[in-house]
């Protein structure tokens, strides 16, 4: 049976291919987001707090490099099998190398579902993840615009996902278990707010099925493929790294997943050339709903029978 | 260029069927996957179908005397 958050972003999808009228209320999708990206850094920090140790900084270095190698193996098959031009293949390059908070959310989720553990200081990684990919898509389309974008670092660095993630972590690990007071409001109700979260994003993949009719059937299996490289590169990191079974999935999770709130929003300040309808249809249209979907149970299931 | 994507869809729908038909024995999230995988197959299918029909209109014209295009003879004959 499929997790239980998961049948909400089916719902999700349901009610936009049906064309219901219901509506997320304004400004409601926000809110979710903003409590996901604190309670999974306030959640990492608590963690980290109470592991802390120079085996962690290792495991860190190894995963920043783990993301800037996603877009180097990207870039070659978009630009040689999709024959697309370079900024749009740079700029869906940046997408597939961050990582997607979405799914690694339903990733904890199925994880906590059926009791398998994992590192809980995770969301440390989940940051670092975040901002190498941008750089080196910015690198591959124009190696002069790096050092000109005084604006775009302010951009990234202060992005609602880097900024909430990263503060919620600084505020757990500076507080550690003295953080027990919010813990009710943001640990209790993760679920929960995450199936709201997951039913609005089907409402939101399921709008954008329409242009998918327009895409090519390199971008469906561009979409579809990357996610497995990703996931399974992420997987032998995780391995290499000594992470356990949880964290293992975790990383190949990370790894498979494609950004769709952090890096379109930098794609657009740095290569306003590209096309940027085409990666935000691939990372929110294809590989967000085939990992949450197909990929996440798959992943678990290989990483726990290989282990 | 087009022929490359094509068969880049070919490939990674072959790859990820065959991934799924290797998952399902020892769970059963591989449907899912070999399921994605044949959708792949089949539209990189429909689309190679496409471009060899599109093809062969383009052939028809090119090798079509200039009286048989848009049915009027421009030397009046």
């Amino acid at each position: 049976m499929i997790d239980i958050v998961i049948a909400f972003f089916a719902l999700g999808i349901i009610a936009s291919v049906v064309k219901s009228r219901f509506e997320f209320p304004a400004g409601l999708y926000q809110t979710l987001s903003i409590f996901l990206m604190l309670a999974i850094g306030l959640k990492g920090g608590i963690a980290l707090a109470d592991h802390s140790s120079p085996s962690v900084a290792g495991q860190a270095l190894v995963v920043i490099a783990f993301g800037l190698m996603l877009p180097f193996i990207a870039y070659p098959l978009l630009r040689f099998f999709g024959g697309l031009p370079r900024q749009d293949c740079a700029s869906i390059a940046a997408h597939y190398g961050s990582v997607s908070v979405g799914t690694y959310a339903v990733a904890v989720a199925v994880l906590e579902s059926r009791g398998i553990a994992y590192e809980a200081y995770f969301p440390l990684f989940v940051v670092l993840l975040e901002v190498p990919a941008i750089a080196v898509g910015i690198v591959m389309a124009d190696r002069s615009l790096l050092a000109k974008s005084r604006k775009l670092v302010h951009e990234v660095v202060t992005s609602q996902g880097i900024l909430l993630m990263s503060g919620g972590l600084l505020i757990g690990f500076i507080y550690g278990e003295h953080a027990a007071s919010i813990k009710p409001f943001f640990q209790d109700l993760f679920h929960g707010v995450l199936a709201l979260f997951l039913l609005n994003m089907g409402m939101i993949a399921g709008k954008k099925l329409g242009e998918l009719k327009n895409s090519s059937v390199f971008i469906l299996s561009f979409g579809v493929l990357m996610p497995l490289i990703g996931a399974i590169l992420g997987g032998l990191t995780g391995s290499l790294i000594g992470l356990s079974t949880g964290g293992v999935i975790l990383l190949s999770v990370l790894g498979a997943s494609a950004s769709y709130i952090a890096v379109p929003a930098a794609m657009l300040e740095a290569l306003p050339k590209a096309n940027h309808s085409l990666s935000i249809t691939s990372s929110l249209a294809i590989t967000f709903p085939f990992n949450v979907v197909v990929g996440i149970p798959v992943y678990v299931s290989l990483v726990q029978w290989l282990s | 260029m087009k022929d490359r994507q094509i068969i880049f869809g070919f490939a990674t729908g072959t790859i990820v069927a065959c991934a799924g038909l290797a998952i399902i024995s020892f769970s059963q999230t591989g449907w899912n996957l070999l399921l994605v995988g044949v959708a792949l197959v089949v539209l990189a299918s429909l689309e190679k179908a496409k471009s060899a029909k599109a093809a062969h209109k383009v052939n028809i014209l090119d090798s079509a005397p200039p009286c048989q295009i848009g049915g009027k003879d421009p030397a009046g004959v």
